[in-house]
């Protein structure tokens, strides 16, 4: 694209440059601020998902009175599917219940997102013999909940209503720090056929009553594999400084081992076998590279015989942020930059010029 | 100090401290460590034992029975010259409390000791919180209601939540001497929301202690009951110390296996302990909170700041201890777990940084 950027400019007078210059630094700014803005929304996304995870792990208050307690996370990225953050069972009636959670969504958004969340709701029931054998237990029934703050989740109240999706709403109340679920209808019986609200007494009572969120987000799930990049990143950064700074000073090297080691744990409460935590360790390698915050001290074809150092000194750290968002944009940038221009001269395509 | 270099119990060990061992015009300094081994040689993964961290940072150790011989050197600027410090070493095998005594000067602990200290896994400074210092004034004044305090210094954060009548932003550090120094202190507190960080006191034809709150007490003036009476000083204020201890040990971390069709899934379960703020925090606290982190060999990263009432949770790396845990704070209370290695020397390093820089007040509690 910066090739295509470059001929494009090379063709145009003096003044035109100048816009294109212009429209240039404005799109790198805008996706800059996109960007900074995705990975803020991640970070609330993984604080949302821990908060509901540390209420539910195997002996907690909530797992002994409910019996329900999470058996995976990201339970569908096995099945190339992105929704849903969490799985709930309850080895006493059988019953699943899957959970996504959602940070932020725009007002206008919302009907778009209950309409996906329904359709991956049906894919989860048509592949709930896939998930069965993931479980290697049989499932009753299948539960769906959305969980966001309180403030969302009136405003999903009527749309769920309306579309009557089967969906139960759980609401986190920042103050005074609790999740409760929202009632969508009066009638019980009437809602628990719409799937609307939960068939385990339990569960319902003590959702409706509100579970109080003691434990906040404490990041159990310190990333996930559906997480943004840049956290991936971040978090294994942070990881390898540490390994680096306990090695000694003549051995301040890593290679992929010690990376996918890293993942292997960070991924532990996910379904990912050790090919799939390979190809996410590649992946992360491979966008630490590009990055620029692995720097290779040894030149192999293979990835698994290379060793890294991180090409930041600790302190200098901060500027990895400033400089992930600036190779990004810019990137992004060319393109959407051409485009802009095109349209204001009144043209489609690259090729037009 | 002159100490006979034989087999010696904790009790022949002291008495012989406070009866010849130390010259009348010689100060005693007691300095005191927190460990995570109550043995000599014990190791564990990622902790080395206390014996090998001091063998591999130059410290000549000798066995003398219960207690250990150690001397520990650094270099004088000066004079480019290798200089020796000795220490007499106890370590408590229940509490883990390693106590070193020695008539080094601070300058020398801090050269020496302290150092390794600082950036080792596996020990920390038993850290005096303002509040036990409070405490050991009120025991002083009590017992001996002539003592007077003729000395402190005490100092104040630009991020501190503690009331400041004047110009409360700035950083500053107040050294005072004066014999009125009880009355200067509690007026300096109030005007300019400083906290002391060592005080010394003085029972006339008694003794003269100095409490320094990074867990260093020394008599520098003093009989024999009067080096006897430091031990108790030290007993005292090491009660909360340990207690603080037992606290952030508390936190633990598990992973719970469950077994599915086609693998084990380790479940991390995380078990804090938590900091009460000594007031409610907002946004801007939170960014102040997080500024004192930095400063301090924190760093902050994932994380989340978030206005409204309060949310600031994510991960910390401790720079120093080497080691990564996480956090969430809200405007009442911050509860802090670890994430996979366990590190009581870190969380104890993190509590003494939110008190020196942020809130003196806040209090620690197990969560239960």
């Amino acid at each position: 694209m910066v090739e295509d950027f470059a001929s494009l400019k090379g063709t145009l007078a003096e003044e035109e440059k100048k816009i294109l210059d212009e429209i240039y630094e404005k799109k790198t700014i805008e996706i800059k601020e996109r960007l900074q803005e995705e990975i803020r929304r991640d970070n609330e996304h993984l604080a949302l998902v821990n908060l509901c995870y540390n209420l539910f792990t195997k002996t907690t208050e909530i797992n002994r009175i409910t019996g329900y307690k999470i058996v995976l996370a990201d339970p569908l990225c096995t099945l190339g599917a992105r929704n849903f953050d969490l799985m709930l069972y309850n080895e006493g009636n059988q019953n699943a219940i899957l959970i996504e959670a959602k940070s932020s969504v725009s007002e206008r958004g919302m009907g778009n997102m209950i309409d996906e969340t329904i359709h991956a709701a049906n894919e989860v029931i048509s592949n709930k013999e896939k998930l069965e054998n993931i479980l290697g237990s049989k499932m009753n029934k299948i539960e769906f909940v959305i969980l966001s703050f309180a403030y969302y989740v009136n405003s999903l109240k009527q749309i769920v209503g309306s579309k009557n999706a089967p969906i139960c709403l759980w609401a986190y109340h920042v103050v005074p720090g609790l999740i409760q679920m929202v009632k969508t209808g009066e009638d019980i019986a009437s809602e628990k056929v719409a799937g609307r609200t939960h068939e385990d007494e339990d569960m319902r009572q003590i959702l409706l009553k509100g579970i109080p969120t003691r434990m906040g987000s404490l990041r159990s799930l310190p990333i996930m594999p559906t997480s943004h990049m840049f956290t991936k990143l971040e978090y294994i950064a942070q990881q390898l400084f540490i390994l680096l700074d306990r090695k000694p000073q003549n051995e301040r090297w890593f290679g992929y081992s010690e990376v996918y080691n890293l993942c292997k744990q960070a991924f532990s409460a996910t379904e990912l076998d050790d090919s799939q935590v390979e190809e996410e360790t590649k992946k992360i390698i491979g966008s630490a590279i590009d990055d620029g915050l692995f720097r290779k001290i040894s030149e192999d074809e293979e990835i698994s015989q290379t060793e890294f150092d991180i090409s930041y000194i600790r302190r200098d750290y901060e500027k990895f942020l400033k400089d992930y968002l600036e190779r990004r944009a810019k990137e992004k940038a060319f393109s959407a930059a051409i485009e802009e221009f095109g349209q204001k001269k009144g043209l489609k395509k690259l090729n037009e010029f | 100090m002159r100490i006979s270099e034989h087999e010696h119990t904790f009790q022949s060990f002291i008495n012989e401290l406070v009866t010849t061992g130390i010259e009348p015009n010689e100060h005693l300094r007691i300095v005191c460590y927190i460990t995570h081994h109550g043995d000599w040689n014990a190791d564990s993964p990622g902790i080395p034992s206390l014996s090998s961290l001091l063998t591999s940072n130059d410290v000549e150790t000798k066995d003398l029975g219960d207690i250990k011989k150690l001397v520990a050197h650094y270099r004088d600027t000066l004079t480019d010259r290798l200089i020796g410090v000795t220490f007499f070493a106890f370590l408590h095998r229940d509490s883990r409390l390693l106590m070193c005594f020695t008539n080094g000067a601070k300058f020398e602990v801090e050269q020496t000791l302290d150092k390794i200290v600082e950036r080792n896994p596996g020990l920390y400074y038993a850290f005096i919180m303002p509040s036990t210092l409070t405490k050991i004034e009120t025991m002083l004044f009590d017992m001996h209601p002539s003592t007077f305090i003729r000395y402190f210094s005490a100092t104040r954060g630009p991020q501190s939540s503690l009331r400041s009548e004047i110009r409360p932003e700035y950083k500053r550090t107040i050294e005072y001497h004066g014999n009125d120094g009880k009355q200067v202190l509690e007026e300096l507190k109030y005007a300019y929301g400083v906290t002391p960080r060592s005080i010394h006191f003085e029972i006339p034809d008694y003794a003269i202690y100095q409490v320094h709150n990074i867990g260093h007490l020394t008599i520098v003036k003093g009989e024999e009951n009067a080096k006897r009476f430091l031990m108790e000083i030290v007993d005292f204020a090491m009660k909360d110390t340990l207690l603080t201890r037992k606290i952030v040990e508390s936190a633990d971390f598990q992973l719970i296996p469950i077994e599915t069709q086609t693998k084990v899934l380790l479940f991390p379960k995380l078990k804090p302990w938590l900091i009460k703020f000594s007031i409610p925090i907002d946004i801007r606290e939170g960014e102040n909170l997080i500024k004192v982190l930095e400063d301090n060999g924190f760093d902050i990263f994932n994380h989340i700041l978030a206005e409204g009432s309060l949310r600031l949770n994510g991960m910390i790396t401790d720079r120093l201890k080497k080691i990564i845990f996480t956090v969430d704070a809200n405007t009442e209370r911050m509860v802090i777990a670890p994430i996979r290695e366990i590190s009581f020397d870190s969380f104890l390093r993190f509590y003494q940084t939110v008190l020196e820089n942020f809130d003196p007040e806040a209090t620690c509690e197990v969560f239960e």
